[in-house]
């Protein structure tokens, strides 16, 4: 779509001039946009407003990158940039490896040695599964290879007692004195702990 | 470069050999004599001509300082190592532009795996800044182009890659549409469009009015 001859230039088309100036040869819109303005004294202010514009936001640009980047940092990166050359083309240095290591023990075990070694590891893992698969079998099985459980109560009481009913049933007297006994062998301690304890009585 | 009008538009011609092109060519002579401590020396000359440029695009395009810092390195050094390849009756700029865009492409790359949100504003700096722009104040016209330039740039940030690229080589690298496009690969015509719609997305913001 061509513009009329006497039509101002778009506001983007001057921008754009402005922004890029076409060097070399000019398209024939270039030609036409330059004569126009050439002519037009509105385009003209235009387009001096607009690069005015276009010269402070750049001036803006540059202050906001150059804070960024002080004299110092330029040093810095000067030297960063050399130093990353010096090292160009350099092999990188290899680190030795760790000494050898000596060879395996295992390996240099007498072949007597090793045999029991492999016996007794199959052993350990034949005794596991064994072990394991005699805990999954089914509950007659395993009681028919087991022995029979001592009584549940004759446990709950103390060693004593338990000793006592392998060989007969406790009469209530024997049972009360036994308990009597087991107390009477920690009396002390309670005692002492007994003393420590405050007396409802001897709180103010 | 300042107020620059539109019959000036060929104002660079690509053929004037630039300072950077000179140091350029010795650095290259050097190493193809097999010099190379002499010519990495000579190197940092060329370092210290172009860094400041290279740096204003970088931040501007990737809008953080440790990005843009990295990517600036890793353009030099790209540089030195294929020196062989520079063609001494080409600007050296240019060169070096598409050399310093490549190395930004790569550190964008990098950030989306690192799964960053690429319009972060860069806080870390901010007072010193602040600091730097209030020693140089001392108008309200200042004041108002600084703020107006964070919009700007906030803008510029949100924009497509290619538009953001080529506005900002045009804008604070202040490259022709020639240039821009020797450092990018994209026809004139298509450097020209990326800017067309740029400039139509900050219009407001530059102040582009009918």
């Amino acid at each position: 779509m061509t513009r009329p001859k006497d039509a101002h230039v778009p506001a983007e088309r001057l921008a754009v001039l402005a922004l890029a100036p076409a060097s070399g040869p000019l398209t024939d819109e270039d030609h036409a946009v330059v004569e126009h303005v050439a002519a037009c004294a509105a385009c003209e202010a235009r387009l001096a407003g607009l690069t005015r514009t276009l010269d402070d936001l750049r001036d803006e640009a540059a202050a906001d990158a150059d804070a960024r980047f002080p004299e110092a940092t330029l040093a810095e990166q000067r030297r960063r940039v050399l130093d990353r050359l010096a090292h160009l083309g350099r092999a990188a240095r290899v680190l030795a490896f760790p000494a050898a290591r000596p060879a395996s023990t295992m390996a240099a075990a007498p072949p007597g040695r090793r045999w029991i070694t492999v016996a007794a590891a199959a052993g350990l893992i034949i005794g596991l599964v064994v072990g394991q698969t005699l805990h999954f079998l089914p509950g007659d099985v395993v009681t028919r290879r087991r022995a029979p459980a001592p009584e549940p109560v004759e446990r709950t009481i103390a060693p004593a007692i338990v000793h006592t009913a392998a060989t007969r049933p406790l009469t209530d007297d024997e049972l009360l004195r036994a308990i009597d006994e087991a107390i009477e062998l920690r009396a002390g301690e309670l005692r002492a702990l007994d003393e420590l304890t405050p007396r409802l009585t001897e709180i103010p | 470069m300042r107020g620059r009008p539109i019959a000036d538009a060929a104002r660079r011609d690509a053929r004037t050999v630039s300072p950077a092109s000179q140091v350029a060519a010795a650095v290259q002579a050097l190493v193809a004599q097999g010099a190379r401590d002499e010519a990495r020396e000579r190197f940092g000359d060329l370092v210290a001509l172009l860094q400041r440029r290279a740096l204003r695009i970088a931040y501007q395009y990737l809008r953080d300082t440790m990005d843009a810092d990295e990517a600036v390195q890793d353009a030099f050094v790209k540089v030195f190592l294929h020196i062989d390849r520079y063609r001494p009756e080409l600007p050296f700029d240019v060169w070096f532009t598409r050399i310093l865009v490549n190395a930004c492409l790569d550190r964008l790359k990098s950030r989306a795996r690192q799964q960053r949100w690429l319009a972060a504003a860069d806080d870390e700096h901010e007072s010193a800044i602040e600091q730097v722009a209030a020693e140089g104040a001392s108008s309200e016209q200042r004041v108002i182009a600084r703020e107006r330039w964070r919009e700007v740039a906030r803008a510029v940030s949100a924009l497509p890659e290619r538009q953001r690229l080529v506005f900002t080589l045009s804008h604070v690298g202040e490259q022709s549409a020639a240039e821009i496009s020797e450092a990018t690969g994209m026809s004139p015509a298509t450097v020209r469009v990326h800017l067309f719609r740029a400039v139509r997305k900050l219009r407001k913001l530059l102040g582009v009015a009918e």
